[in-house]
């Protein structure tokens, strides 16, 4: 497995200009930021005033780029129809590593931008971080695991291209959802009850909204809670795809090349 | 601009590609539900922000869902017209297949940048004109006919704005194939998801005169409610003749510097 991410690296170091500017490209959060914070322009929104949503806003910009989902869940039709699966399920290694790994070393050429450019937006835009030391931990690992458990997601729905020659559509909606469950067009503490009740314990929030809420200091946030209930899916979602990914093999007819 | 002869082959070039695509009519009816969800999505924030604040800089809802129906008319063109055609630049170079393009005895801008429709994405436009109609109801109308006539005519400025920044963003890959400013396209799309006047002084002033964001997507949405004088309009039609004519210079003078690949 390292092999391949050490080969992933070294065919993405050839396109890094590219990739670094993909990383410019994506703006989705700030645009999101500048609404929010116009909307917070004169008094807090329930409570969050502009630097939160600031800092908010930054944290998703960073984690969205870095974000698995995109790849992991369009990766599979392709392979499925040119027929590039038979020769990956020829390796000792479950081929639905292999879109993560293309993803993990993407963001290897992503991070340095992010690092530079994330902090000097908050810093700019009077962004704060609230916390110390243990709120950016138990951040970071919620957010590890969130992401992990969102790429057994994606896996999951991309398996749907066994079963339909065009699921595009189908897998953008993936997309779609992890726009509005993972908190990025706006925090979920401001959708309409009883969402926010319901969106907290699901992974699209802990990849995204949850880290981003707990450093802004946006709504109470349990470290425990949160890290142990999003473990829970990681266990559970990798259960399902292993049932899934067995069903999904046997609609396989070898098509391709 | 577009002659007789030109307007003719695109036309032949539509049809076809339609022709095409009538094979694929479950397609489109899968893109259509899936374009109506993202067009939910996308209109989250606003609906959240009027639910939970007065306005966002004196954007209330009426006012950002109708540049909410302008942004996805846009984002519409994007996937219709821009991608399909300008997108496809860099392949057509590397190929060689943008010389038998080149070779058509008609306008060779407008014909390689329109010759192709992405048909499955068609119907948001019926989409974006459905919740822009709605848009304007909900805000009580335009304040006068000549707002909605300035409004319409911002909006079709601002289409040609973004198919020029499409050309300008790509027209350097004849001469440097590996060329690839079209991040710049995409982010300056993004960022007209919300009024450019909520981002800050510096930012504004680049997404206004460098990037025309504010011109293709704000401006047609404050003239439309009274925010912006109807006169804007004409500074849109300046605007957008100044472009497309430094279109035109820049795509002829790359053009001098095209050596073609065909084999």
């Amino acid at each position: 497995m390292f092999g391949l991410f050490r080969v992933e690296l070294q065919a993405r170091s050839t396109y890094r200009a590219q990739i670094v500017l993909g990383a410019l490209g994506w703006v989705v959060p700030l645009a999101f930021m500048a609404l929010w914070r116009g909307a917070a322009a004169d008094n807090p929104v329930d409570g969050i005033d502009q630097a939160q949503f600031t800092t908010y806003f930054g944290v998703l910009l960073a984690l969205s780029n870095l974000s698995l989902t995109g790849n992991v869940v369009f990766a599979m039709s392709s392979r499925i129809h040119n027929g590039q699966l038979s020769v990956m399920l020829m390796r000792p290694m479950p081929p639905t590593v292999v879109p993560v790994l293309e993803s993990a070393a993407t963001n290897v050429f992503r991070l340095p931008v992010v690092i530079v450019a994330v902090p000097l937006i908050v810093i700019l835009g009077g962004g704060v971080v609230r916390g110390g030391v243990s709120v950016w931990v138990t951040a970071v690992v919620v957010a590890v695991l969130g992401a992990v458990a969102v790429a057994y997601v994606a896996t999951i729905v991309a398996t749907v291209a066994f079963w339909l020659t065009k699921a595009d559509g189908v897998m953008g909606l993936v997309v779609g959802l992890e726009w509005v469950l993972g908190g990025m067009v706006a925090p979920v503490v401001l959708l309409p009850q009883p969402l926010p009740t319901v969106l907290v314990h699901q992974p699209f929030w802990f990849a995204q909204g949850a880290p981003a809420q707990m450093l802004a200091g946006i709504g109470d946030v349990s470290a425990f809670g949160t890290i142990a209930e999003a473990a829970v899916w990681v266990v559970g979602l990798h259960l399902l795809l292993r049932v899934v990914w067995r069903r999904a093999l046997r609609r396989y007819e070898a098509v391709g090349t | 601009m577009i002659g007789g002869r030109t307007g003719r082959v695109l036309w032949a070039s539509w049809r076809a590609t339609a022709a095409g695509a009538a094979e694929y009519r479950g397609d489109m009816l899968t893109g259509t539900l899936v374009s109506i969800v993202w067009l939910g999505v996308s209109s989250v924030p606003s609906v959240v922000v009027s639910l939970r604040a007065a306005d966002a800089g004196g954007w209330g809802l009426p006012q950002l869902l109708y540049l909410l129906s302008i942004w996805y008319l846009m984002d519409a063109v994007m996937w219709i017209v821009i991608m399909p055609n300008i997108g496809q630049w860099p392949e057509q170079v590397r190929t060689g297949s943008l010389d038998a393009v080149l070779l058509k005895p008609v306008n060779s801008l407008i014909y390689c940048s329109l010759r192709v429709l992405g048909v499955q994405d068609l119907p948001k436009l019926l989409l974006a004109a459905g919740l822009a109609v709605t848009a304007v109801a909900l805000g009580g109308g335009p304040p006068t006919p000549a707002a909605a006539v300035a409004s319409v005519i911002a909006v079709l400025c601002g289409l040609v704005l973004l198919w020029a920044l499409g050309v300008i963003t790509s027209y350097k890959v004849l001469s440097q194939v590996q060329w690839d400013a079209s991040f710049v396209l995409h982010a300056a799309l993004n960022l007209g998801r919300v009024p450019t006047s909520l981002y800050g002084p510096l930012f504004r002033t680049v997404l206004t005169w460098v990037l025309p964001v504010a011109f293709i997507t704000t401006v047609p949405a404050e003239v439309m409610f009274g925010m912006a004088s109807p006169w804007m309009a004409v500074v849109a039609l300046a605007l957008t003749a100044v472009v497309v004519l430094i279109v035109v210079v820049l795509w002829r003078r790359e053009l001098g510097r095209y050596t073609g690949a065909m084999s």
